[in-house]
Order: structure tokens, then C-alpha cells, then sequence
């Protein structure tokens, strides 16, 4: 189940997102919700990544950032590198990391390794992006939202609500929009005579169907589930999966499938990455998180889901406390006043997200990361070499 | 926890009547099983049979509950499983009687509590007449009567059977603090124990207190030398003992927390310690009021037996609870002063008190690590996890025989879900209050269920011990549902889907209410609805697949 | 295949239809909802039809002339006829005539009860010097009808316009669109209302002509001093409506701030501007008879017809009307008092009652 071979659709690099505290006599900014605290990833075409954390994680927030429906306060989201600039980034990102500062912020003797970023950046970062570019750009990034019941207008029929889209974008005549809806409801399995009903008079997994083809209106690329069985019963949640992998193979969509449900989440995708107050913890193609879990986290969330077979018996991991909040996370790694295996270091030092073997990484001082010289530690650039493989890159 | 006086009984309890006939409604529907084994060993404590809620909207009416059975145990967990729309909540609140007036009404049916029939008098609590050329019913409320139903729940409601519900964070008044809310809880259900060992501890016998002060004085000295130990396990029973000395248990909760973190200097605490014993000494004012509440809270209690005998015997009991009632107003006119502004405050001192330390002992109950920091707090200070364990202290405070939890995890995160579930089975072995569990995760009932109830659109199609059930599901439903879970340790199984959705409820299917659904329909279910046969030991189904004799109620 | 689309038998189904059949069900359930609805009809009906009447031009009411005959017979002479809208009395040798049937519903005066007995129900006195005229309370009310809905109409339904806008545009941006629009709509708040109106109506009094000049400036000055309360409503509203999750999906299929406004936001934050709306429209006609009774002349003649004008007006006259006493018999006039507050008393407390009617079968937490 591992496409790692196909091209990258969305490569997700040191985004940040923090929303300010006001407070005061002035409504001063005295400080930040750290929402999103500096998440990587890649989401390659036709493939599914799930996204997995509890609440006040940051996932919803990563999922919206994704698909600029709000602005980062730092970090690039790449939409379609080519593969010799993706291997350019990965470069250049291998050096930068290590030099990030806690907000993102970068040494000054990063600065021409910072300017060759901008250049990619200027072309294929989607927060970049005119607001014209953008909008072209919309249809092929899509989102499902997790409430089926709030996330259909209640006065608009069907009809009206997955035709939308193509209105907004203008795409060919009425009927022509019209004739487009029914297709889609049928391809998610409803009957087209549905479109001249209203959300109400549906039930939450036909909804999230009708969220679905909205969804598929403009051919997108790219869809973000957010949670989208979360509020839907067990029998009804099958289904809903079903269909959604049936088109992942029909349209060759790609997914961001969020959840908290680490089962789902197995059964739909093809690699994982696992957040915790904002930051990733561990990210692995999906058998090798389950089957060797190696963050405290993970492996606590793996214990904590209540599996439907009374006679397994097995280690229960039950953490202590409660998820701190994201407005005042703990120093070091967030994770330490819960962690079970905490040691002295993790108070005081965030560890890095670092590769543990092949595509499996993982920020925890347990893996500790491999020595590195004194220089690079120190912050210094490494020397690239002459010959960039990067095509000249309009300035 | 204070032990209670035994409470004079008041009432004369008489033999159990025989039981009752069904009372006319709408529409018969068939009778519904229990288990026959459950009354033969008589441990039952709650009875549901044939339980019938519709809900008059103006789309129709909906057959929410359409003839619901079961039972629960002394001390067993029982798991309410299905879907949205199942039914289940409607159940729990139905026992509760906690159902929606308008739209809601609980038509027909019995709910056996301790022998008491907590539905006597449903019948006469509303007229119904179907309208014609709609599907809707006019429905005439007698307001009267359907107050005096719920009147009579409150012998029932939060002390023998309480509840916990599925939004921890909006389900505590924001506007009172954590320990005022359950002490609250405390004195409704508690009450006469928790003020009878204040009376009782604050004799003004002077043999009892020179003999007391000895042994306090003594129990301070442990304490303090104890203390500096810095260990938690010695010093709680040094502060027990000393609790015991003083004649008052919370006293020891109290002493507990004030040396806690005083390992370095016990010697300073000992001025607070005797502060705190000053809620000894009721005098005067203090004492008159303590002795009215008291009066009020025994008069409280006899109205409440009142109702269950009422509800037991099927009979009003209206000149006996007249005359309580009007001794309670007696009571209340002469406390009247105790409200003036500013002496409630001052009366109230150790009652006060004294509930916040019953507050904090309940809340280590708990697992909360600062009970006191949490009971002195707010519930906006707190997470959803601590909130759903305050609130399972608050349902605990009273001791019930019974509670009912609904969805209590469905809102918190896994990892928070898997603390409480922990709570849960760690108070079920040290507690021993039967639980009705009501979720749609599978798996938490396999973690924490004795026996599941399974439901499907208002009716139980399966009854089953937890591990039997998952063994050997019977009904085509349960079989449906386990299929399409996505299991960890099954990574590669293909999520199989039950086809078609929830019947609507307004004109549910004829017959057996899943077989527009079902693999495996015959005719014969399309007919009448399959009742409850017995498969096995503990296990029944409702299906017409299988054929064993059918369970009696 | 392309699956054909056809809309299902009996058309393609309408929100606005099933919405309106399931409020006249909760409604129904509400007597004094019903009776509040039954009035407020009968009293649209009653303007429309004063409006649209054959006759309707006139704003006029006609007058007879009593002429007292030498053996008592009583007669009423027609002069000229009359525009009371138009001036402030009627001029020195006009004595207009009196139909007796103007408007749809009327009375015919009987004047042989004009010697000795009561007036006749229906009539107001004016006199003027040595004259008198008679104009029917019953044509006033008729025609005020049309004049007091009308009126408290364009207000409310401007003032509703104007909130919506800005509302929703406050709303759905917030920041510093909503603290600058919020500010300037506090402004107006602070303003006791009744000082604004008249204020402005005041300033600019000496600038218009004529009726509809008049008239014009009167509501435009009402519709100032009302919008605020909308906007504030509204804003609410979509400061809900905005973190829907359809909002959020229009935004993601690339929609612009216009298209979600129009087609999401503001339909959906209707609800509370309606109640409001039925709320003002019962309030203005008292507020219009409370400036006139302050002695604020803001009518073109003082026997203008519209309810607040006649209440008041009467009561203001109530001193001459007593003095002039006929033929010996001096009658207290209640009936011009009564009447015309009744009426203004009735309508406002029929458009409440249907107001709460309205909330409580519009909420869409009284589900049932």
C-alpha cells in the first residue's frame, strides 16, 4: 500500500499557525495560541495520509491551512513541485531544519539558502499564490467537513448546493450543471432523484454522501476529510469509507483523512503521521506505525482504543492528566508531563523530528538522532553543491 | 464516609402485591420477555418490561420505544447498545421519566424498581385521539396528574438511581463552584447521615468531650509526628484515626490535606487543625439551625417512602403525604428567620463545611489528583475529563443502586475515554452499583459490559453476556454491526456495511423492524414481530431464524 | 448513462411553501396569535381597500353646513369641498358637503339626530368660527388605516433594508469594518430617539413642500432613528451564521464575500429581523399620536386622518370641544377620543400578539 513512488501533490513544510491572545487594557497581544507549531509532511497523488491526534492537537487547523482557507503565519505549502525541485527542497530542507529557531525563524547565515527558498516558493507555494491563481486552484483542493448537519446550507435544495460550486466558476449552462449533479450522486451511490430534496429530509450518512459530491463537483486532486464519520454510526461509517476508497481508485484522488480514531484510520491509509499539541510526533507508512509504534504517544493512543473483543487481553497504557493547552504548551517536548517515559532532558530540549529508519520518523529523545558535526549543530550552512539540478527559476 | 444512623422506618413495608395488569393505550402491543432466571434468584433490581414511548410531533408520531425489556442486576453492568435512533437515550430517560413533555409521552408499559412501579399512573396522565385525514394525534395533557408523576420520581431520581449524561461541559451550572454543587447532591440524598453525625459529634455531654479532647490531643501529636515522615499511605490513616477521634470522618479527609505538603514544618499546621475542629462546637444559633435541617431532611425522607409505597402498592397514599407536607411547611415557616441575609451565612458555616470535605473525599473517589484545588473550583476551570468525573462523584454521592450512564465518553478523546473507562471498572469492583451503559462504541462495551442489550429501532433484538455476544452473535443486526467495525487487530478484514438505512419511525416497518435490512428475511417477518426466544444460557434473541422456547417475563 | 432529471410530481417543491404551512400549524395552536392575525388582516385589508377605492383620491373628508330651518328642520348645505390635507383650515366661505358613504364602510349621518340628541357616531366637530363641520371619525380611521400602516411600513421596511446591509457586511467582516460600522451605529443609539426625529424633522421643515414632502421627511427621519436597532440584530445573527460549515464549503469552492452574503448569510439571518419587524410596525403608530399629543405638529393640517393624529388631536382639542356646546346640550365627545385610540390600541396589541406568535413558531429550538 505504499505509493511512494508517485509524484508529490502537496508537500508541507515548517507551517506554523498562531492565533493571538488579546488581553489587557489595550487588547495587547500578549501571547499565542501555537495552533500549528511547525508541521512537515508530503501527500503524494492518488494516496491517503491520515492525520491522527486528539482535540486541541492542531489537525482540523492543518487541514484548513492545507487548502488556504486560512493564512499561515509561517511555512510553505507546495503544490505540485516538479520532481527535480521537490528534491531541491529536500536539500535545502534537510540543512534548514536543524536551523529553525522555535518560531520558525532563521540564522542569518541561512540567508542565501533563504533566497533560493523564496524564488521555489514564489512559483509553487500555494501561500504565494495570487488570489486569481488561487481561485483557479479551488476546485482542485476540496474539503469534507465532519458535521454532516451544519456543513449543508438548510434552505438550499441539493441541487443548488452541489451545483455550487461549478456556478461559482461559472462552468457551463444550467442544465449542463445540472445534468453534472446527477452524475455525482450517482457515482457516491444516491439516486438522482434526490437532487429536488432538501439536507433535512436526509440522514446524516446520505448527507455526508451529498458533502462528498459537493466535494467532487470541480475534479479536484485533493481532499481533505475532516473527520467525516466522526458524527456518523458505526453500519453507516462502512459505507461511507467504502465509497470514498472506490473513488480513490476510480479518480486517483489524494486524501488528508483526519481522525482521532486510529482503526479508521488504519483501514483507510497509506501513511500516518500523528500529531500532538501542534507539533508531529511521529510519521510512518502505515504498517510500520501500527506494527511498531514508536513515540509514547502513539503507542498510548494504540492502547487507549477500546478494541470489540472482550477476551483480548492487553497492556492498557492509560496516561495521566489531562492535554495541557495549547496556549501555554510545557518547555521542551509537550509531551513530557504526561509522557510515561520522561527523563530528565525531555523538560528542557524539543526534540527534533528526525528519520528512524526508511520513511519512519520520529521527535522523541528515546531516538536519539544520529551524531552530527559540531559546525552544523552550531548553525552554520553547509556548502551546496555548484551544480544545482534546479532549472533556472524565474526571479 | 459518616455512618449513617439507621433511619427509623416509618412506614410499614407490606408483602409485594400481585402484579399489575397492563393499562390501556393506544394499541396493544405484544408482551415482551425478561428473564425468568433473574426472578427466581431475585437480585433484580431494576425491571423494565414492555416499555412504550411515543413522540407526538407534527410530522406524525414516532414510535420511539415500541415494547422494550430487560432487566439489570444487583451490581452488573449492562450495556444499551444500538445506533442514532435506536432508542436507547429515550430508554434511559424514560426510566428517569426525564422524556420531553410535549412532544413525548410514555405510553404504556412497567418499570419495576425495587417492586416499585415507577409508570403507576401513567395512564391517567393524558387522553389521545387521532386526528383524521393526518398522521398526528391530539394529545390532552392532564398537567395535574402529570406532576404528581413527577413529584413521585423524586423518591427515585438522583438517590436510588442517578444519571450521568453525555456533554460533561455543559451538564454543571457554571455559576456555582464544584463543591457547592455536589454538597448540593450530598444533603438531597445524603443528607440525614451528614448533619445526624455533625448533631452527633457536637454532644454537649461533658464526659464525651473530656474524653474526646484526650483522644484528639493525642491523634495530633500522631499526626504531626507522622507527618514529617512525608508519607502518603501513613499519614492518611493517622488522619483517619484522628477523624475517628474527633467523632467526625470528614475531619480526617481535612487533616489529611492540611498536613499533605507540610513535611517540613507540621508544628505550623496545627493552629488550622484546630480551627477546623472548632466546627465541632454548635452552639446556640449554629446548632437550632442544624437541628431544623435535619427536621426538614427526615421529613424529606419520609415523602419520599411515602411515594415508593404509593408506587408499590399502586394506591395514593394522598392523606398521609398531605399531612407530611404540611409538617414540612410547618417546619419550613419556622425556619423562615434562617434565610434573613446574612444569618444563612453564618448558620451554615459548618453544615458548609462539612459537605465540602464529604465533597473532596468523593472526589478522591474519583481519581482527581487536587480534590481540594477542584472542589474549591469552577467547572470552566476544568477539562471534559475531569468534568465527567466530577459529575460521576456527584452521581455516586448518593449511593445509588443504580446508574445510568449515557454516552459518558462519546465527547472526550481517546485517551481521556480510556481514564474514565478505567474509573469505571475500578469503581464497579470497589463500589458495586449496577451501571447501565449506554453508547454506540462496541468497544467500550467490551471493555467495561457484563451483559448487552443490543437495539435497533426501538426494539431489543438481543440480549446476551458480553463475551457471548461477540462469540456468537445471534441476530443478523449484531452480526451487521460487528462486521463493519474496523478492527486493529484485523487490519486487512473488508468493512462489510449493512445495507439501507434507519427505518423512519413515523411508519416503521411491519413486523420485525429490521427486515427491510436483513440477509436473511422470510416472509414470516414482514408479519408480526419475532418475540424473544432463549439460545443459550443468559442469551435471547428476537429473530425468527432461531427457534428456541420463548423467554417468559 | 446520463440519468434524466425530472422534477417529482407536483413540481419542484418550494421551501418557502412548506416553511409557511408548518408556521400556520404552530400558529394555529396559538389563540391570541390567531386573533392577533385576524386583526392585523382585517386592518391591511381595510387600507388596501381605502386606497384603492373609487373614491380614494380624496383625501378629503366632505363637510355639510347645518343649516337650522325656521321650523327646526335641520339641513345640511354643501359649499365646497374641503381638502383637509392640504391646508390648515378651510378657508373663510368654503363649506364643504357631506356625502355621507366616503370610503368603503361608512355610515350615513343621520342628521335629524343632530337636534338635541348626541352627535351622531362618526362625527367630529370642527367649528370655526360660527360653522361647524362634521367629518366621520369612521372615514378618518379608514383612511388612517392606509396612512398608519402605510407609514409604519416603508419605516420598518427600510430601516430593516438599511440593518440588513450593514449588518451582514459587519458581520461577515469584522475587524475594522465592523468596530467603524458598530461605532457609527452606536452614535445613532445614543440619541433618545424621539429628540432625533424631531430634530431632523425640525431642521429641515422650512427645506419641503406639500404633502409628500412632509410625509417624506417625517419617515425619512424615523427610518434614522430606526436602522440601528436592525443592524445591531442582524450583525448577531451573522456573527452565527458565518461559522457554519456551508460557509466554510462556498468559501473552499472559491465564492466570493458577495456571493456569501447574498445567498447564504442573509437569507439565513432573517428570523430575528422579522420578529422585530412585526414589533415596530405595532410601536409606530403609537409613537407618531405620542409626538402629535407633545403638541408637535407634524402633520400638514391638524384633522389630518391617520389613528396617532386623530387620538391626539382630540384630546388636544378636547378644551374647545367642551366649550362649544349646541342648541343648550352640551355633549362631551367621548367617541372622538375613544375610537381612534381603540383602533391604535387594538393594532399594536394584535401585532404583538402575532409577533410572539411568530417567535415561538419560528425558533427553531422549539422543535416539535
Amino acid at each position: 500500500m505504499d505509493n511512494g513512488q508517485s509524484e508529490v501533490l502537496l508537500s508541507v513544510r515548517n507551517v506554523r499557525k498562531y492565533f493571538p491572545i488579546r488581553g489587557g487594557l489595550f487588547s495587547a497581544h500578549i501571547g499565542d495560541v501555537r495552533a500549528v507549531d511547525g508541521v512537515s509532511f508530503d501527500v503524494h497523488q492518488g494516496e491517503t495520509v491520515g492525520l491522527v491526534g486528539e482535540s486541541g492537537c492542531g489537525k482540523t487547523t492543518v487541514g484548513r491551512l492545507l487548502l488556504r482557507l486560512i493564512e499561515p503565519t509561517s511555512g510553505h505549502t507546495y503544490y505540485r513541485p516538479p520532481p527535480e525541485v521537490e528534491a531541491r527542497l529536500e536539500t535545502l530542507y534537510d540543512t534548514l531544519d536543524p536551523q529553525f529557531g522555535p518560531e520558525g525563524e532563521l540564522p542569518d547565515t541561512a540567508a542565501p539558502l533563504l533566497s533560493e527558498l523564496d524564488q521555489i516558493a514564489a512559483q509553487y507555494s500555494l501561500y504565494r499564490m495570487s488570489n486569481k491563481r488561487m481561485r483557479n486552484l479551488r476546485g482542485k483542493l476540496q474539503i469534507v467537513f465532519q458535521d454532516p448537519f451544519s456543513s449543508l446550507s438548510p434552505r438550499m435544495l441539493i441541487r443548488d448546493i452541489v451545483s455550487e460550486p461549478l456556478a461559482i466558476h461559472r462552468m457551463g449552462t444550467r442544465s449542463e450543471r445540472y445534468k453534472r449533479v446527477a452524475e455525482l450522486l450517482q457515482a457516491v451511490g444516491l439516486n438522482p432523484e434526490h437532487l429536488w430534496r432538501f439536507p433535512h429530509e436526509f440522514s446524516g450518512g446520505q448527507r455526508q454522501r451529498i458533502g462528498i459530491a459537493r466535494a467532487l463537483a470541480l475534479r479536484p486532486d485533493f481532499i481533505v476529510l475532516d473527520e467525516p464519520t466522526s458524527a456518523l454510526d458505526v453500519s453507516v461509517q462502512a459505507q461511507i469509507l467504502n465509497i470514498l476508497k472506490k473513488l480513490q481508485q476510480e479518480q486517483g484522488l489524494a486524501y488528508l483523512f483526519i481522525s482521532h480514531h486510529l482503526s479508521v484510520v488504519r483501514a483507510m491509509a497509506h501513511r500516518v503521521v500523528v500529531m500532538y499539541l501542534g507539533k508531529v510526533v511521529e510519521r510512518a507508512p502505515t504498517e510500520d506505525l501500527f506494527n511498531r509504534p514508536l513515540h509514547p504517544y502513539t503507542q498510548a493512543l494504540l492502547a487507549a482504543i477500546p478494541i470489540p473483543d472482550p477476551e483480548l487481553q492487553r497492556e492498557r497504557i492509560v496516561l495521566k492528566g489531562d492535554v495541557p493547552s495549547p496556549a501555554s504548551p510545557p518547555s521542551g517536548c509537550r509531551f513530557h508531563t504526561r509522557c510515561p517515559a520522561v527523563m530528565p532532558v525531555c523538560s528542557k530540549i524539543d526534540p527534533p523530528l528526525i528519520r528512524y529508519s526508511g520513511e519512519h520518523w520520529v521527535a522523541c529523545h528515546l531516538y536519539p538522532p544520529p551524531e552530527r558535526t559540531g559546525a552544523e549543530m552550531a548553525g552554520a550552512a553547509t556548502p551546496l553543491p555548484s551544480t544545482s539540478p534546479l532549472p533556472s527559476v524565474a526571479s | 464516609m459518616a455512618a449513617a444512623a439507621p433511619v427509623p422506618a416509618v412506614l410499614p413495608v407490606p408483602p409485594p402485591p400481585p402484579p399489575m395488569a397492563a393499562p390501556a393505550s393506544l394499541a396493544r402491543s405484544p408482551v415482551a420477555a425478561t428473564s425468568a432466571d433473574a426472578h427466581r434468584i431475585g437480585n433484580v433490581i431494576l425491571d423494565v418490561r414492555n416499555l412504550r414511548t411515543y413522540f407526538f410531533t407534527y410530522d406524525g408520531v414516532v414510535k420511539a420505544l415500541d415494547g422494550v425489556s430487560f432487566n439489570i442486576r444487583k451490581g452488573e453492568t449492562v450495556g444499551l447498545v444500538g445506533e442514532t435512533g435506536c432508542g436507547k437515550s429515550v430508554t434511559a430517560f424514560s426510566i428517569t421519566k426525564l422524556i420531553a413533555d410535549p412532544p413525548g409521552r410514555i405510553m404504556d408499559g412497567m418499570i419495576l424498581y425495587k417492586g416499585s412501579n415507577l409508570l403507576w399512573g401513567i395512564e391517567r396522565e393524558a387522553k389521545f385521539k387521532p386526528l383524521k385525514g393526518t398522521n398526528r394525534v391530539k394529545v390532552t395533557r392532564r398537567f395535574r396528574r402529570i406532576r404528581q408523576g413527577q413529584d413521585r420520581m423524586t423518591a427515585v431520581r438522583g438517590g436510588g438511581i442517578s444519571m450521568i449524561f453525555q456533554e460533561p461541559t455543559s451538564a454543571l451550572n457554571p455559576i456555582f463552584s464544584i463543591s457547592d454543587q455536589i454538597s448540593e447532591a450530598l444533603l438531597l440524598h445524603r443528607g440525614i447521615p451528614i448533619v445526624r453525625g455533625l448533631l452527633d459529634a457536637s454532644t454537649h455531654d461533658p464526659a464525651t468531650i473530656a474524653a474526646r479532647s484526650a483522644a484528639i490531643e493525642e491523634a495530633i501529636a500522631g499526626l504531626v509526628k507522622i507527618a514529617r515522615q512525608n508519607d502518603p499511605e501513613t499519614l492518611r490513616t493517622a488522619a483517619d484515626a484522628f477523624g475517628r477521634a474527633a467523632g467526625l470522618p470528614s475531619l480526617g479527609t481535612q487533616a489529611y490535606y492540611i498536613f499533605r505538603s507540610a513535611w517540613a514544618d507540621p508544628e505550623a499546621k496545627v493552629p488550622e487543625l484546630r480551627k477546623a475542629l472548632r466546627r465541632l462546637h454548635l452552639s446556640g444559633l449554629r446548632e437550632n439551625y442544624i437541628r431544623h435541617q435535619s427536621r426538614l431532611l427526615e421529613l424529606q425522607n419520609e415523602l419520599k417512602l411515602a411515594y415508593m409505597l404509593e408506587m408499590r402498592n399502586g394506591k395514593p397514599e394522598t392523606r398521609r403525604r398531605r399531612a407530611i407536607s404540611a409538617k414540612r411547611w410547618g417546619s419550613k415557616l419556622r425556619g423562615l428567620g434562617y434565610g434573613v441575609w446574612g444569618v444563612r451565612g453564618y448558620v451554615n458555616k459548618a453544615l458548609k463545611e462539612e459537605t465540602f470535605w464529604e465533597t473532596v473525599a468523593l472526589l478522591e473517589g474519583v481519581s482527581i489528583a487536587n480534590p481540594v484545588q477542584v472542589a474549591r473550583g469552577y467547572p470552566h476551570e476544568l477539562s471534559g475529563g475531569m468534568l465527567q468525573r466530577v459529575m460521576i462523584a456527584m452521581a455516586l454521592s448518593s449511593e445509588p443502586e443504580l446508574l445510568i450512564a449515557d454516552e459518558p465518553t462519546t465527547a472526550l478523546d481517546v485517551t481521556i475515554q480510556a481514564q474514565i473507562l478505567e474509573l469505571m471498572r475500578d469503581l464497579k469492583s470497589r463500589i458495586g452499583t449496577a451501571i447501565l451503559l449506554i453508547t454506540h462504541d462496541l468497544g467500550v462495551i467490551a471493555e467495561v459490559a457484563d451483559r448487552v442489550c443490543v437495539m435497533y429501532a426501538g426494539n431489543v433484538v438481543e440480549v446476551a453476556p458480553v463475551k457471548e455476544l461477540y462469540r456468537h452473535p445471534l441476530h443478523p443486526y449484531t452480526q451487521g454491526l460487528l462486521n463493519s467495525i474496523p478492527r486493529m487487530d484485523q487490519p486487512d478484514k473488508k468493512l462489510e456495511s449493512i445495507p439501507g438505512s434507519v427505518p423512519n419511525l413515523i411508519y416503521p416497518p411491519t413486523g420485525c423492524r429490521f427486515h427491510p435490512r436483513c440477509p436473511f428475511a422470510m416472509p414470516k417477518c414482514k408479519e408480526a414481530r419475532p418475540p424473544m426466544t432463549v439460545e443459550g444460557e443468559g442469551h435471547q434473541v428476537a429473530c425468527y431464524l432461531y427457534n428456541g422456547p420463548v423467554a417468559k417475563g | 448513462m446520463t440519468p434524466v432529471i425530472v422534477p417529482p410530481k407536483g413540481g419542484r417543491p418550494r421551501p418557502g411553501i412548506a416553511q409557511l404551512k408548518r408556521t400556520l400549524y404552530f400558529l394555529s395552536r396559538n389563540t391570541l396569535a390567531i386573533i392577533g392575525l385576524a386583526i392585523v388582516l382585517f386592518f391591511v385589508v381595510v387600507a388596501l381597500f381605502s386606497l384603492f377605492s373609487p373614491l380614494s383620491n380624496q383625501s378629503l373628508q366632505q363637510y355639510c353646513s347645518v343649516t337650522y330651518g325656521t321650523n327646526g328642520t335641520v339641513g345640511c348645505q354643501p359649499v365646497c369641498t374641503y381638502d383637509a390635507s392640504s391646508g390648515p383650515a378651510p378657508a373663510a366661505n368654503c363649506y364643504p358637503t357631506y356625502s355621507g358613504n366616503v370610503g368603503f364602510v361608512g355610515p350615513t349621518v343621520d342628521l335629524t339626530h343632530l337636534t338635541g340628541g348626541p352627535l351622531p357616531l362618526g362625527s367630529m366637530q370642527v367649528s370655526s368660527g360660527t360653522n361647524q363641520y362634521y367629518y366621520s371619525i369612521y372615514d378618518g380611521l379608514l383612511k388612517g388605516s392606509a396612512w398608519s400602516l402605510g407609514i409604519a411600513a416603508t419605516i420598518v421596511l427600510s430601516g430593516a433594508s438599511i440593518g440588513l446591509v450593514l449588518g451582514a457586511i459587519a458581520g461577515y467582516r469584522g475587524g475594522y469594518t465592523d468596530e467603524v460600522i458598530m461605532r457609527f451605529t452606536d452614535i445613532f443609539l445614543s440619541i433618545p430617539g424621539i429628540l432625533l426625529v424631531l430634530v431632523i424633522v425640525a431642521s429641515f421643515a422650512g427645506y419641503v413642500q406639500g404633502l409628500e414632502g412632509r410625509m417624506l421627511l417625517l419617515v425619512g427621519a424615523f427610518i434614522i432613528t430606526w436602522w440601528p436597532f436592525y443592524t445591531r440584530i442582524v450583525r448577531g445573527q451573522v456573527l452565527v451564521t458565518r461559522e457554519q460549515k456551508y460557509v466554510e464549503a462556498s468559501r473552499a469552492s472559491g465564492a466570493g464575500t458577495g456571493r456569501i452574503l447574498t445567498k447564504h448569510i442573509i437569507p439565513n439571518s432573517l428570523y430575528p429581523v422579522f420578529v422585530q419587524l412585526s414589533l415596530d410596525v405595532g410601536a409606530i403608530p403609537l409613537l407618531l399620536g405620542g409626538l402629535i399629543f407633545l403638541g408637535f405638529q407634524i402633520y400638514p393640517s391638524p384633522y389630518f386622518p391617520e389613528w396617532g393624529a386623530m387620538s391626539a388631536n382630540s384630546v388636544a382639542n378636547l378644551q374647545s370641544l367642551i366649550e362649544s356646546c349646541q342648541f343648550g346640550a352640551c355633549v362631551f365627545p367621548w367617541w372622538q377620543i375613544l375610537f381612534p385610540g381603540l383602533t391604535v390600541f387594538l393594532f399594536a396589541i394584535s401585532v404583538n400578539f402575532l409577533s410572539d406568535g411568530l417567535r415561538d413558531a419560528l425558533d427553531p429550538r422549539l422543535r416539535r
